[in-house]
């Protein structure tokens, strides 16, 4: 196909809710990303990742974000924000995928850009038509 | 007797002179008139000087005058033609003789006129000292005074009777008493007996009985005392009568004031109570009989700590102490003993009692039995406590009740979406199974996930209504809310043929949101609940005086009466799943309604249709509009 696919995409998941990751998982299959999927289950964590410190020194920024905002320890935004701030982190997308929120957690999450915010559906098929988003996404910026 | 003698002798040379000097005068007189009367009326001027002296000065003054004036006129009046014959003829001796005679009986004659005369003025004089001494007697007495002769008549009557009778002496006297004295029953107005006939047939002194009235010429009536007594002369004979009577109006006055004052301090609730400086009881009414359990025989005459709790006895002494300084004790409040044991709070005021000479004889007390009041001011202390204590509480509840529906509703989607999701992915991944029940019982899973998002999404929706802190701003047109919800009710509307008739509403203070979630809820219920026709929803509106009055009434399978409180408990239903609803939506338009101020209620029977009637405070209007 195009260049997008001569190599495996790389996309860095924060997503506590292992039944989402394995849903993300079947949508990005049925939406035909060939992708690896790193997938942290905590705020801290995910902050490590987007500061690259502790175990994440060293690897290289992802080629797409996916973010949910309600994470343990440290939430979504706080790790949105740190990305943001992370000059290596240029040029990745982000998505947010969380259930509904606040105004002024929508309004602050608004404010560091974001590429696209999916709320959680409660579809099969509405869950399904987030991989093809995230396809696009990856596709866009690539 | 010296002075009387002095008295006689200054007399008797008054007397003398006057006697000599009168008939010095005479014989002057004599010798002018010589030459007109010649030897004619020789003792003439000592004639007219005797009587004089007689009268003036007594029959011993005439005497002298009448011997020397016939010794004078002798020698130099009886003229004869020799000269120095003196008494010469019998004639001279029988004119001398006649003379001294007729002049010494006029004036004896004149002398004893003057006599009777001076002791008849006298008399007169003395009765009329008398008389006013009387008069000024009676004037003095404050009372009024009448007598009466035998027949009855007025004989006097003072300053003071003739005052009340509005007569005066004058037109009295001689007049029967009962002209101008009429007595009367007060209370029955019945006119009484006479006094006076009493007294002259009985000789005794009477009375009349109490609540006597006079009865004035022009119809007042003045309460009156009055005694009758007889008078008597010396020998004891009853020769008249004397009534002595007075206005009683300031003592009427006065003892209709003492009567009330007592009946005031007996029907008091308060005790009021007085002791002397020695602190015993003079007196006990039967709010002290109510309070302290001692009756008054009981406690006149006790000393004071009779009622005193042991330990506060000592009170009692600086109390007197105080009094004695003609202090006023306010609001004392103490504890004191009953008759049966128990201890009482009262307050207390305590003044000191003056005697007519503004002396202080002893102290009242108003005591009050605050017992009920001091219980219930703990009482209420407490309530107060415990309610400021349950409304923190209900407040800090109702916070954590909201933030729990809110955080439920936002967190319990979660794991639902999950059932729903992987009940779907489920039923995909066994697409054409031959056993049809494992799609069966994925449709009761996604079916069952459903309705639990549904609830949750109500109760949401409720506990976003109690929210605080906002103040319904907003203009809104009830009638454009109600164009919204028959939007959003298109589909049950179009399927069910319901038509929606409605009068046109006000623009009132609210928030749009609130009036569709309660007008949306009100109707999708009158066609969920519809009977056996097309359903038919009347909304209409009546103003009264204060408030808009809503109803939404429809030709339902109504509500049991019994049911009819119930229907707005949040989550009370009273269907099955055959109608499917959350049980939500009626507890959401009545949060609606109340939050306004309003009130909301439904009047039902079943099978005959519900109307649901609620109000709203038309402070909440902004303008009116006709309907």
């Amino acid at each position: 196909m195009d260049g997008a696919m001569n190599r495996k995409a790389r996309i860095f998941l924060a997503e506590d809710n292992s039944g989402d990751v394995e849903l993300l998982r079947i949508a990005l299959k049925s939406a035909e990303v060939d992708c690896d999927l790193l997938v942290v289950s905590d705020g801290r964590e995910a902050l490590d990742f987007v500061r690259q410190q502790g175990k994440y020194e060293n690897h290289q920024p992802p080629d797409l974000a996916v973010l949910d905002l309600n994470l343990p320890k440290n939430d979504g935004l706080e790790v949105l924000e740190a990305l943001r701030a992370n000059s290596a982190f240029e040029g990745v997308p982000v998505a947010i995928v969380s259930s509904a929120s606040a105004p002024q957690e929508l309004a602050k999450m608004l404010s560091l850009r974001v590429d696209r915010f999916i709320p959680k559906p409660a579809d099969l098929d509405l869950y399904l038509r987030i991989g093809t988003t995230l396809k696009e996404l990856l596709r866009t910026t690539s | 007797m010296n002075e009387q003698a002095e008295d006689r002798r200054k007399r008797f040379l008054i007397n003398f002179t006057a006697a000599i000097a009168a008939t010095a005068a005479a014989t002057i007189v004599r010798f002018a008139i010589a030459p007109f009367a010649g030897p004619a009326v020789p003792f003439i001027t000592y004639f007219v000087a005797a009587l004089i002296l007689a009268w003036y000065y007594g029959f011993f003054s005439a005497v002298l005058c009448v011997a020397f004036g016939s010794a004078i006129g002798s020698r130099y009046f009886l003229i004869h033609d020799e000269p120095g014959h003196v008494l010469a003829t019998s004639n001279d001796w029988a004119a001398v003789i006649g003379f001294a005679i007729v002049a010494l009986a006029i004036s004896l004659l004149l002398h004893l006129l003057r006599t009777a005369f001076d002791r008849r003025k006298a008399t007169e004089n003395a009765e009329r000292e008398q008389r006013r001494w009387f008069e000024a007697t009676l004037a003095s007495i404050g009372d009024a005074v009448i007598t009466t002769d035998l027949e009855g008549r007025v004989v006097h009557a003072n300053s003071v009777a003739q005052s009340l009778l509005g007569s005066t002496e004058r037109k009295m006297s001689g007049r029967p008493l009962n002209e101008f004295f009429r007595v009367i029953d007060e209370v029955s107005g019945e006119e009484l007996d006479s006094l006076v006939p009493a007294v002259l047939k009985t000789g005794n002194v009477v009375g009349l009985p109490e609540r006597s009235a006079l009865k004035s010429t022009d119809g007042t009536t003045i309460p009156i005392d009055d005694t009758a007594a007889p008078i008597r002369n010396a020998g004891g004979r009853i020769t008249g009568t004397v009534l002595v009577f007075r206005d009683v109006t300031a003592r009427r006055r006065a003892e209709e004031t003492v009567r009330l004052l007592a009946s005031i301090v007996e029907s008091s609730q308060d005790a009021i109570i007085t002791h002397d400086l020695n602190g015993r009881f003079t007196t006990w009414n039967q709010g002290a009989e109510r309070i302290f359990g001692y009756s008054a025989e009981e406690m006149i005459g006790q000393p004071a700590s009779r009622i005193a709790k042991v330990e506060t006895e000592n009170e009692i002494p600086e109390v007197l102490r105080r009094i004695q300084a003609g202090e006023r004790i306010e609001q004392y409040l103490a504890v004191r003993r009953t008759k049966s044991g128990q201890l009482i709070d009262v307050s207390i005021i305590i003044s000191p009692i003056y005697d007519e000479l503004g002396r202080i004889s002893g102290a009242s007390k108003i005591a009050r039995d605050i017992g009920a009041q001091v219980r219930a001011a703990a009482q209420l202390a407490q309530a107060n406590a415990a309610l400021k204590s349950s409304n923190e509480r209900l407040a800090r509840f109702n916070e954590d009740l909201e933030r729990f529906a809110f955080v439920a509703s936002h967190d319990l989607q979660e794991p639902l979406r999950m059932m729903t999701v992987y009940s779907q992915l489920l039923a995909r991944s066994f697409p054409g199974q031959p056993n049809g029940d494992v799609n069966k019982y994925i449709d009761y899973m996604t079916g069952g996930a459903r309705r639990m998002r549904e609830l949750l999404a109500d109760l949401l929706a409720f506990a976003e209504l109690g929210a605080r802190g906002e103040q319904p701003t907003a203009s809104t047109d009830l009638n454009l809310v109600l164009d919204k919800v028959t939007q959003n009710l298109r589909a049950s509307i179009d399927e069910t043929g319901a038509t929606i008739r409605a009068e046109h509403l006000p623009v009132v203070n609210v928030y749009e949101g609130h009036f569709i979630a309660l007008f949306q809820n009100l109707i999708s219920n009158a066609i969920k609940y519809r009977g056996t026709e097309k359903p038919e929803v009347r909304v209409f509106v009546e103003q009264n005086t204060g408030d808009w009055r809503f109803g939404v009434a429809d030709n339902g399978i109504g509500i049991e009466r019994e049911y009819l409180d119930r229907i707005f408990v949040p989550f009370k239903r009273l269907h099955g799943a055959n109608i499917p609803g959350s049980g939500i939506g009626l507890a959401i338009c009545q949060r609606v309604i109340e939050r306004y101020g309003g009130r909301i209620w439904a009047e039902s029977e079943a099978g005959r249709g519900s109307t649901f009637l609620f109000t709203l405070p038309q402070i909440a209007r902004t303008k009116a509009e006709g309907h």
